[in-house]
């Protein structure tokens, strides 16, 4: 009741203002002042579709950058600079009013699975759009991981092709339906099967057109020549001994009993600052019972039987071009 | 065996603080099983790193913010995702635009129609076409071409989000990177009307589910 009453005593506020020609809109809360006040001063923009305008007039300041930055940057456009009647208008915002895009902040807080359910939310409510600065947020945080594995394993890849090539497949699952339970891992899967087909598609890609420095205009512009090794380091071959490489370290790593694993997770494969007397906090509280000396054994251990694993693997000693199959082919 | 630890170390430490670091650039100092051993370590590594703090000056070269830009102009559009992949396969083939029309004409046995079908293959990548009309056979050989499956295509071209609502006057002209692309020369508008041929009926013939 309490509420109806304010609600009516707002309303006859706001006609007394704006209807009474207040061109500001003094007096008003400040959502409804921005509101009404362009059409109050005589600015012939329309007002905005039903749906987004009650929408709008409750965001703060920082969530309508945040709007303009993302989905209004487009469709936001048309609503403010078109004209037309209001059967004309779009009704694209319909939606809006059940759905609040975020802020930058918000987006860089939230977690890899806020982001994509926030992402999802938006198409559910039928704004895909509100979604994309999130979902390109999302999608750089592994951008690094992705360039860098996949110049880990193609000396002559071009890192920026392969990041395209999985942002593009993980935005049509991230858009689609696929369930993606924790979406790093489901990232990385879709990088390392990118990485191989990249060095699979490049290679066997028939040979039916000029050489890429015959074409300079946009539509016809791409990197390297096929099979171009970049800096003359190594042949496209090397892909196949990373593979082979990191193949014998998993081994190697599952030969170690748990508390083995447990130190090599963390004081080799971790964080390059991780100190030794973390590790022993972080094994006992995992119930593994280490001191810093065995941590620098279990450590050295791991390394030379790994790079022993390789060499007996074919890949050669440590100093030298290794003999062998691999040795052929580098 | 030092020497590789301490440059699978110096890896870890410049891809935290700047976000990426290139292999290469540490593979090049160490051979044969030790360039392995540091290959392998890396590999493992990235599976385990942190995910990078956002960084705006960073983000605006990155492929995420061209895929995300891309993605704003694609959504609610009849093509879906097709505007942005179809151009990226084809770089990734190393093919023009004109061979893979003329490769496409050849797997659809339309030989002596190369110019139409690259006229609606150029409106396909340009987004001027509802992709769910798109007939299997088309999806099928640009598949075989670009090396990408036709299951995969057809999940590129479904749009996202319901339909974008159309420009609410005729004189309205919008800047777009991939639906802005100048029309062909021998475009579909340019032919006379009714000439609906078996070009259009492979582009545009197709059952569309969505409605």
């Amino acid at each position: 009741m309490g509420g109806t009453r304010s609600a009516s005593a707002l309303s006859t506020v706001v006609d007394r203002v704006v209807v009474g020609g207040d061109p500001s809109g003094r007096g008003l809360p400040r959502g409804i002042a921005r509101i009404r006040s362009p059409t109050t001063r005589g600015d012939r923009r329309p007002e905005p579709p039903d749906g987004l305008e009650a929408e709008d007039g409750n965001l703060n300041a920082t969530d309508q950058r945040a709007v303009k930055g993302s989905c209004l940057g487009s469709y936001g456009q048309q609503r403010w600079d078109l004209g037309g009647a209001p059967s004309e208008r779009p009704k694209f915002g319909k939606a809006m009013a059940s759905f609040t895009p975020w802020t930058d902040l918000q987006i860089k807080r939230a977690s890899d699975e806020a982001l994509l359910a926030h992402i999802r939310a938006a198409n559910a409510h039928g704004r895909p759009d509100l979604g994309t600065r999130a979902c390109g947020r999302l999608l750089d945080r592994y951008e690094g991981i992705i360039k860098a594995k996949a110049r880990n394993k193609i000396p002559w890849a071009n890192a920026k092709d392969v990041a395209q090539e999985v942002h593009a497949q993980v935005t049509r699952a991230v858009y689609g339906d696929k369930q993606i339970d924790v979406f790093k891992a489901y990232v990385i899967g879709i990088a390392n099967n990118i990485v191989a087909n990249y060095h699979r598609d490049r290679k066997d890609v028939p040979d039916l057109e000029p050489l890429p420095s015959e074409h300079q205009s946009d539509d016809e512009g791409w990197g390297h020549e096929r099979g171009e090794v970049e800096s003359g380091y190594e042949s496209v071959e090397s892909r196949l001994e990373a593979d082979s490489a990191r193949e014998v370290l998993e081994s190697v790593l599952a030969s170690r009993n748990d508390a083995h694993r447990f130190v090599i997770e963390m004081f080799v494969l971790g964080a390059a600052e991780t100190s030794a007397r973390g590790v022993v906090a972080a094994a006992k509280a995992a119930g593994h019972a280490v001191t810093r000396q065995n941590i620098y054994k279990i450590k050295e251990r791991f390394l030379a039987d790994y790079e022993a694993a390789l060499v007996a693997a074919g890949f050669g000693d440590a100093t030298g071009t290794p003999p062998g199959p691999r040795g052929e082919v580098a | 065996m030092s020497q590789v630890f301490d440059l699978f170390q110096d890896f870890k430490r410049e891809f935290v603080n700047a976000g990426y670091a290139d292999p290469q650039d540490y593979l090049v100092k160490v051979e044969g099983a030790a360039r392995a051993q540091l290959s392998g370590l890396i590999d493992a590594y990235l599976d385990r790193a942190p995910a990078r703090e956002s960084d705006e000056a960073a983000y605006g070269a990155s492929a995420a913010a061209e895929i995300a830009n891309a993605l704003d102009e694609a959504v609610g559009r009849p093509a879906g995702m097709l505007p942005i992949v179809l151009p990226r396969l084809r770089k990734r083939a190393n093919l023009r635009r004109s061979d893979l029309a003329t490769r496409l004409a050849t797997e659809l046995g339309l030989a002596g129609k190369e110019n139409r079908v690259a006229d609606a293959y150029h409106e396909l990548e340009t987004g001027q076409i509802d992709a769910a009309r798109v007939k299997q056979p088309v999806l099928e050989a640009l598949a075989r071409i670009l090396g990408e499956s036709a299951e995969s295509l057809r999940g590129y071209g479904r749009r996202l989000g319901p339909p974008a609502p159309p420009p609410r006057s005729p004189g309205v002209v919008f800047a777009r990177r991939a639906y802005g692309a100048k029309a062909s020369p021998r475009s579909k508008a340019a032919r006379p009307p009714g000439e609906w041929d078996e070009v259009d009926e492979l582009f545009r013939g197709g059952t569309n589910r969505e409605g």
